[in-house]
């Protein structure tokens, strides 16, 4: 049988807008029969991620410990979209229509449910994989259907993975076709790879390695991938020992791994992190997705174990977080300071304003979540050394002018914002906020059509910034030379601009801006006016180290 | 209910060149440019053709069907004025296929469309008419919201029973929806869907309904009309097309007929304006008929 996606059930980010009618860039384009193949071109009824290639990770500094552990599997995902069937199948094979910049399927996996009281619970089975994302793909729409494992259980939700950190602008996709069995064939299938960790019992003494130095064998364990690390805890009482070690556990990430992890993993781990625990940083991206693990788990989880130290947590799209976790959280972590919430749909906007019992916070990321006027000011005022905020997208926040007053006023080491799509930002928020944070570095306003540059906002911004190193007006459509020159005039340390959709920039302006910014690295001129493909291929000679975009429709 | 439906069109554009403006003499001003703009040019100035747009679309038990005349007069600017009607035409269609509309209020259904054009990452800029018309095959009822000086008519019988009326502001400057470009945001008309003219009725089987731009209202008159449908004998797929394409030549050459007193110039001359003659446009026509099988 051969299906057309009929719904979409989660995703981790978009270009389009939230609101509901509008389709423009959404991923609700997915569904149905393709509507542009096999025309290649930027559409507005393709399905859209939010970011590209390295421009949104480049300018970010990471300040936290990462986990240096080997991995089980090679992991480059990036974002999601869950889509689901009328009918459940044997997947045979799932063909994606890609139609722009492809090659940025990376893996897909098949939520699994199997008929109850014969076996397991529901899972998730990755039914192809590539962590090697395909470069330098030929410019043209494509048809892409890798071939399938197979597997024992019908599905009708299939995730797919996304790399796109290798692609030249953004990736777009028409329609994912599903083709399937209603009957089993008995082919060999593989075993399934369910790994869960088992804090069962050990039976047998160390052995020889019970004759090297206790250090040592710690920096054994400390090379193994998680899973195996975990695993080890069955081998005897001493790799038990070691296994369940606090100080082994600095940085966990379970990111690579959200598809494996379910009660029991989290049981294993909440039993090593009761006591003594000095964990530091915590990925937790996506882990729960397809509703396989239970909230209350996850509130478990922060309840019991001791997490005084943790001071990185990143919990991006995951179903599991509610209002409940997200109090309990506030309760027990009061030295965060990364806490990354993006694409978390479940809490509510009350639920959202126990954020500001976190008082530390140095990085927060609401990108996608319900967070209101309220919740956000209140958090502003209580965590003041704020450094990084994204609200992109954030639907609820009705006055975007009264929270950038609250940031002007409170939190004045910002530096880096993002506000994609904040519908209701004006200048007067804007000049507040660049009158009074003198250390502004990393700005997103993309789609942001209130923004008028009449009103000087820009020119204001430009004289006050002198850091400024990233700056996106993504289609705002009001920018002139005037902005472009005070930029040249005023910040030197420009790496990214983005001016798409404006008519009213010349290519004499943009010319002084690259010559003005020698750190120049990015540049988007889709849809400008004046810029041909011939007056971007000159300048792309001309200044060979910018990346400079051109996006076309035709 | 089911219906049965097929679409001509005729673009004008090409073949405005060959026409003498001697006739169009002592025509000061030509309206239909966006507010404020004045410029003495005769009303044959190829500059004045928009360009037409249309789309047809089903979802569930509902066959929408929309037009969309481009005001011509922002070629003045640079701007190409087909590219606003298209593109709110596809908006509304891709709207219609995806379900995001409620069948009985067409207007809201424009008004999403329009929004979408400014989702769009290329800068639209531009004006259009629009009629959008909805068939609820399950309630057996139309419902229409008329934007301009496009429009539709019901025919029953021989008969035409229900009409849209053009809105105007003054002389061939119809009510139009706008994207203007950021500069000229202060200077132009820009009418909101909420101001269309809605009207919904119920229909019968038989019952023709025809939606178009005004290449086709401005001339021909409502009498000529009915007679070419008149000759439409059964709710054959080929029956309807050879209308359209019937009513569509007819009313082209009567635009080039410069001695021919058409509804436009009637208009004109209540207006104020000595002139003769049929009025060069685009003309799009949808023709559909509720069949009972």
């Amino acid at each position: 049988i051969k299906q057309y996606a009929v719904g979409i059930i989660d995703y981790s980010s978009q270009y389009g807008g939230e609101n509901r009618r509008s389709f423009s860039y959404s991923v609700s384009n997915i569904m149905g029969e393709p509507q542009i193949f096999p025309k290649y071109g930027d559409f507005t009824q393709a399905a859209v991620m939010r970011t590209y290639g390295p421009w949104w990770e480049k300018c970010e500094s990471p300040k936290y410990k990462k986990d240096n552990r080997p991995r089980l599997f090679p992991f480059a995902s990036q974002d999601y979209i869950d889509v689901v069937f009328d009918q459940a199948v044997y997947p045979w094979s799932i063909a994606i229509y890609e139609t722009y910049n492809p090659g940025s399927l990376v893996r897909i996996l098949a939520l699994s449910i199997p008929l109850p009281l014969i076996d397991g619970f529901t899972h998730w089975e990755v039914l192809w994989d590539n962590p090697h994302p395909q470069h330098n793909l030929p410019t043209a729409a494509r048809m892409f259907a890798p071939i399938l494992r197979e597997i024992k259980h019908r599905s009708r939700i299939i995730r797919l993975e996304f790399c796109h950190s290798h692609l030249e602008y953004y990736a777009e996709l028409d329609a994912v076709e599903l083709t399937g069995l209603t009957i089993f064939c008995a082919f060999c299938a593989d075993s399934d790879p369910t790994d869960e960790d088992n804090p069962e019992h050990a039976p047998y003494p160390g052995g020889a390695f019970s004759q090297l130095p206790a250090e040592l064998l710690s920096k054994i364990f400390s090379y193994l991938s998680f899973p195996d690390f975990c695993r080890a805890a069955q081998v005897c009482t001493l790799f038990r020992s070691h296994s369940y070690d606090p100080a082994q556990f600095n940085c966990l990430n379970l990111h690579t791994y959200w598809h494996m992890v379910n009660e029991n993993t989290l049981a294993g781990i909440v039993d090593r992190c009761k006591h003594g625990c000095t964990i530091q940083t915590l990925n937790m991206r996506w882990v729960g997705g397809g509703d396989i693990m239970s909230s209350d788990q996850l509130h478990d989880f922060f309840r019991v174990c001791d997490l005084l130290t943790l001071t990185f947590l990143d919990v991006g799209s995951s179903p599991c977080i509610t209002d409940k976790v997200l109090k309990a959280m506030t309760d027990v972590l009061p030295h965060l300071n990364h806490l990354n919430i993006e694409s978390c749909d479940k809490p509510t906007s009350e639920g959202l304003r126990v954020l500001h019992k976190f008082s530390n916070l140095e990085t927060l990321n609401l990108y996608r979540t319900k967070v209101d006027d309220a919740g956000i000011i209140c958090v502003l005022r209580s965590n003041t050394q704020l450094e990084s905020l994204n609200l992109g997208s954030c639907q609820h926040i009705l006055d975007y002018d009264k929270v950038f007053m609250e940031m002007a006023a409170h939190c004045q080491q910002i530096r880096i914002i993002d506000v994609w799509r904040a519908r209701s930002l004006t200048s007067q928020g804007l000049n507040e906020l660049t009158t009074h944070c003198k250390h502004l570095e990393e700005l997103d306003f993309g789609w942001c059509g209130t923004l008028q540059s009449s009103t000087g906002c820009f020119t204001h911004l430009a004289k006050s910034c002198r850091n400024l190193h990233k700056l996106f007006l993504t289609a705002n459509r009001t920018v002139s030379d005037a902005e472009i020159r005070f930029l040249a005039e005023h910040c030197p340390k420009l790496r990214q601009l983005d001016i798409l959709g404006t008519r009213q920039v010349s290519v004499a302006a943009i010319e002084l801006l690259l010559l003005r910014c020698p750190d120049m690295q990015f540049l988007d001129l889709s849809f400008c006016f004046s810029f041909t493909v011939e007056v971007v291929n000159g300048l792309r000679t001309l200044y060979p180290h910018v990346s400079i975009k051109r996006s076309f429709q035709e | 209910m089911f219906s049965v439906m097929t679409y001509g069109r005729y673009a004008a554009r090409a073949v405005a060149n060959s026409l003498s403006p001697e006739h169009f003499n002592g025509i000061p001003i030509v309206p239909n440019n966006p507010r404020g703009i004045q410029s003495t040019v005769s009303l044959l100035d190829k500059r004045l053709y928009g360009d037409d747009a249309c789309f047809v679309a089903y979802y569930n038990a509902a066959d929408v069907l929309g037009v969309a005349d481009g005001v011509g007069g922002w070629r003045a600017y640079g701007i190409d004025p087909s590219q606003f009607s298209k593109k709110l035409m596809a908006a509304c269609e891709m709207m219609v296929k995806t379900g995001r509309f409620v069948p009985n209020q067409p207007a809201e259904l424009l008004a999403s469309g329009y929004n979408e054009l400014l989702q769009d990452k290329v800068p639209l800029a531009g004006s259009s008419t629009a009629c959008i018309v909805v068939l609820d095959r399950s309630k057996q009822t139309l419902h229409t919201a008329n934007l301009g000086d496009s429009g539709f008519m019901v025919v029953r019988k021989g008969e035409v029973v229900h009409r849209s009326s053009e809105q105007q502001h003054f002389f061939n400057t119809p009510f139009q929806l706008s994207v203007p470009p950021a500069e000229h945001r202060a200077e132009v008309l820009n009418d909101a869907a909420e101001d269309a003219d809605t009207a919904s009725f119920d229909l019968e089987l038989g019952d023709i309904i025809l939606t178009a731009t005004d290449g086709l209202f401005d001339n021909m008159p409502d009498h000529a009309i009915l007679k070419e449908l008149s000759t439409l004998k059964d709710s054959q797929y080929e029956s309807i097309k050879r209308t359209v394409w019937n009513l569509a030549e007819q009313a082209r050459d009567l635009s080039y007929d410069p001695d021919y007193f058409s509804p436009f110039a009637k208009q004109a001359r209540k207006n104020g304006y000595n002139v003769t003659g049929g009025k060069p446009d685009d003309i799009t026509i949808l023709l559909s008929i509720v069949t009972g099988d």
